[in-house]
């Protein structure tokens, strides 16, 4: 009997422990993209349809996993809209007609300004550690590099837009190379490929991520890191609706 | 009283010019840095882009009005809009916007007083110009924005013609003290400014206290208020007192989410200065809930009761100088000339270029119907074409018709 709980409680000790492993390396992948306390980053988005192809230019503050700012500098017919992240909630301000709008989080799973993105993929409410149960489900080959494969699964209550994302994480240097994001049905809906990985800002990461739409042919969203700034020191008074108005 | 704003005009622009160089003097004495990307770029010699900024767009609109069936009257309006920013300092901002619209067709045709009937500001210095005037041919200058900013991390001081937004509530603002607009008159997003002073200080945990004064020329129609706004819960918050007009006028607003829907709204009540013993208040309530659906259907659902408005039905008639008439703009205190509106609002992007429409209002008791279906196209990178409808349905206490249908088509190019 003593055997058996023995046997029993370093089986869950050992499940534990894998858990907090798969943690750790989306811990570590998030970080790339975060910072450690902060991030400031300029970069492209490219919305690529059969017929044609538009381009957009962003720029974006975050601090830790609660409070980001992003604002869009081109077109200019856009520019100057905001949003702002603060814990789990999300403002956005529209400067043509001067008005800021709490933005409820069912509007998270919609199209971000006609991309193939969510609101949540750049806003990001949701957070990749916080608001999922990760596991490692098996290791696989991207591009010549060894990956983990992760899979996350929300927590019940968490602002979170998909079923369940698996994740690829390179080994070495734990970048992010791949994503699938399911939606509530189990249905794969995106696959989001990363590539161009180099060193930004003392950091190795992937500086391309290509969000493709699986049911829709010759269609995708290419976002391109243009600079990235790690560890700046932001106030937490940066990120406020006072200020999401006034950047540029 | 055009002499009198005439009056005013110079020391308008005198006030500006003044405050232009008392704010370089005490920008300069400031080094205070709040845009952290931007933290040591006051010594460096900044882009042209950096300092001067214009913006703006050229619109094409063809109007087709219909009162019945039998005869079409059309309308075309080049509309186009520039917005100068000027930033001399990292804490100054100068703020100047101005639209120029030509209108042509039958709308101007027919009404000799058009000109006239467009060439209005409200404000205290008459920025509007008529540069044309004939039949058949209207063309007009107006400065609907003209500003200037203070700013640090704690403090935002505007003065000048500028728009002034208290609203919360997705749809109808009785917090908008400051505003009048039409609610029908899509096509003017920015809405007319306020001639006022504001001052904003901004709280730790996003609270901030928020007053703004709007002179008038017409003593009745000072608006004076203060705003104290908070954040908690997850919720915004905003609690307001001031003079409104003749009125004594008190509010509260929120914005926050039912689960995942949002969930907003807004209450102002409204008393007569001069009699406190008057039981004659106006109270406006408007709430509203919204919620995205799979597919991106996008669902806005609003009520409004209006102490002001009526309940049993009304003539046509009634209907001008109110919300869905063109002449007067609604105010805070009489969003709908009905007791009690409806509004739902549904949109849905069509594939990734179009976007389809449709707001329906429906005031029950006095049977008015609105309804405006739209249809919006990104044509290329700057380029917008939209094709907007409005017909009103209402009774007139023996049937149930339609008074008057329009279709708009409009072309859009920003830059």
């Amino acid at each position: 009997m003593k055997t058996t709980t023995l046997i029993l409680l370093s089986f869950f000790l050992f499940q534990g422990l894998v858990a907090q492993d798969a943690k750790e390396i989306i811990r570590k992948a998030e970080e790339k993209m975060r910072g450690k306390e902060s991030a400031y980053m300029e970069m492209t988005i490219n919305t690529v349809r059969p017929k044609w192809e538009r381009s957009m230019s962003i720029k974006s503050w975050s601090k830790g996993d609660d409070l980001s700012l992003m604002v869009v500098t081109a077109p200019a017919k856009d520019q100057g809209i905001a949003f702002l992240k603060r814990h789990k909630e999300v403002w956005n301000w529209m400067p043509s007609i001067e008005r800021s709008i709490k933005m409820p989080p069912s509007m998270m799973m919609q199209s971000w300004m006609g991309t193939d993105l969510t609101n949540d993929d750049l806003v990001r409410e949701s957070s990749s550690v916080k608001d999922y149960t990760h596991q490692i489900s098996g290791d696989s080959t991207i591009n010549g590099r060894k990956c983990w494969k992760i899979t996350l699964t929300p927590k019940p209550d968490a602002p979170v837009v998909w079923g369940r994302i698996v994740a690829f994480i390179d080994q070495e240097n734990y970048v992010q190379l791949k994503a699938e994001q399911y939606d509530e049905d189990d249905f794969l809906i995106n696959i989001i490929n990363a590539s161009d990985i180099k060193e930004m800002d003392g950091v190795i990461m992937a500086t391309t991520m290509e969000f493709v739409p699986v049911e829709k042919r010759g269609q995708k969203t290419i976002m391109s890191i243009k600079t990235i700034e790690f560890n700046k020191d932001y106030e937490d008074s940066f990120f406020t609706v006072q200020q999401m108005k006034r950047i540029r | 009283m055009s002499s009198a704003r005439g009056f005013w005009a110079l020391p308008g622009a005198l006030v500006i010019v003044i405050l232009t160089l008392t704010f370089n003097a005490f920008g300069s004495s400031s080094n205070e840095s709040f845009s952290p990307s931007t933290k040591s770029d006051l010594s460096e010699k900044k882009p042209l882009s950096e300092v001067m900024q214009l913006r703006g767009y050229v619109k094409n609109m063809q109007t087709f009005q219909m009162a019945d069936l039998n005869y079409v009257a059309h309308g075309n309006l080049v509309h186009n809009r520039l917005n100068f920013r000027l930033y001399p300092l990292k804490t100054t901002t100068v703020g100047l916007e101005l639209r120029n619209r030509l209108f042509t067709g039958d709308l101007v045709n027919f009404d000799p007083a058009f000109g006239e009937s467009v060439d209005t500001d409200n404000g205290l210095t008459h920025m509007s110009w008529l540069l044309v005037d004939e039949p058949g041919l209207v063309a007009l200058t107006q400065i609907d924005r003209a500003w200037m900013r203070w700013n640090n991390a704690d403090w935002d001081i505007t003065l000048g013609r500028q728009r002034i937004n208290w609203g919360l509530n997705a749809f109808w603002n009785s917090n908008d003290l400051f505003n009048t607009f039409n609610l029908v008159d899509f096509d003017y997003e920015e809405r007319p400014g306020t001639d006022a002073l504001r001052v904003q200080r901004f709280l730790p945990s996003m609270a901030a206290i928020d007053v703004a004064i709007a002179p008038s020329l017409n003593d009745s129609t000072w608006i004076a208020a203060g705003m104290y706004k908070f954040n908690k819960r997850t919720y915004d918050f905003q609690l307001l007192a001031g003079w409104w007009n003749q009125d004594v006028a008190l509010g509260a607003g929120w914005a926050g989410n039912l689960k995942t829907a949002g969930f907003k709204g807004e209450v102002t009540y409204f008393h007569p200065q001069d009699n406190w013993q008057e039981e004659s208040g106006a109270i406006s309530i408007s709430t509203s809930i919204d919620y995205v659906f799979k597919g991106n259907l996008y669902v806005m659902a609003g009520a409004l009761y209006s102490s002001e408005g009526t309940d049993s039905t009304f003539n046509i008639n009634a209907l001008a100088n109110t919300a869905l008439g063109a002449s007067e703009p609604p105010s805070a205190k009489n969003l709908m000339p009905t007791r009690y509106s409806t509004l739902l609002s549904v949109s849905r992007p069509l594939s990734a270029l179009i976007n389809g429409s449709l707001v329906g209002i429906y005031a029950p008791g006095t049977n008015l119907l609105f309804l405006m279906p739209s249809l919006t196209v990104a044509v290329a990178n700057n380029w917008e074409f939209a094709v907007f409808g409005q017909t009103t349905f209402l009774d007139n206490g023996s049937e149930f018709r339609n008074y008057g249908t329009s279709v708009f088509a409009r072309l859009k190019w920003g830059f």
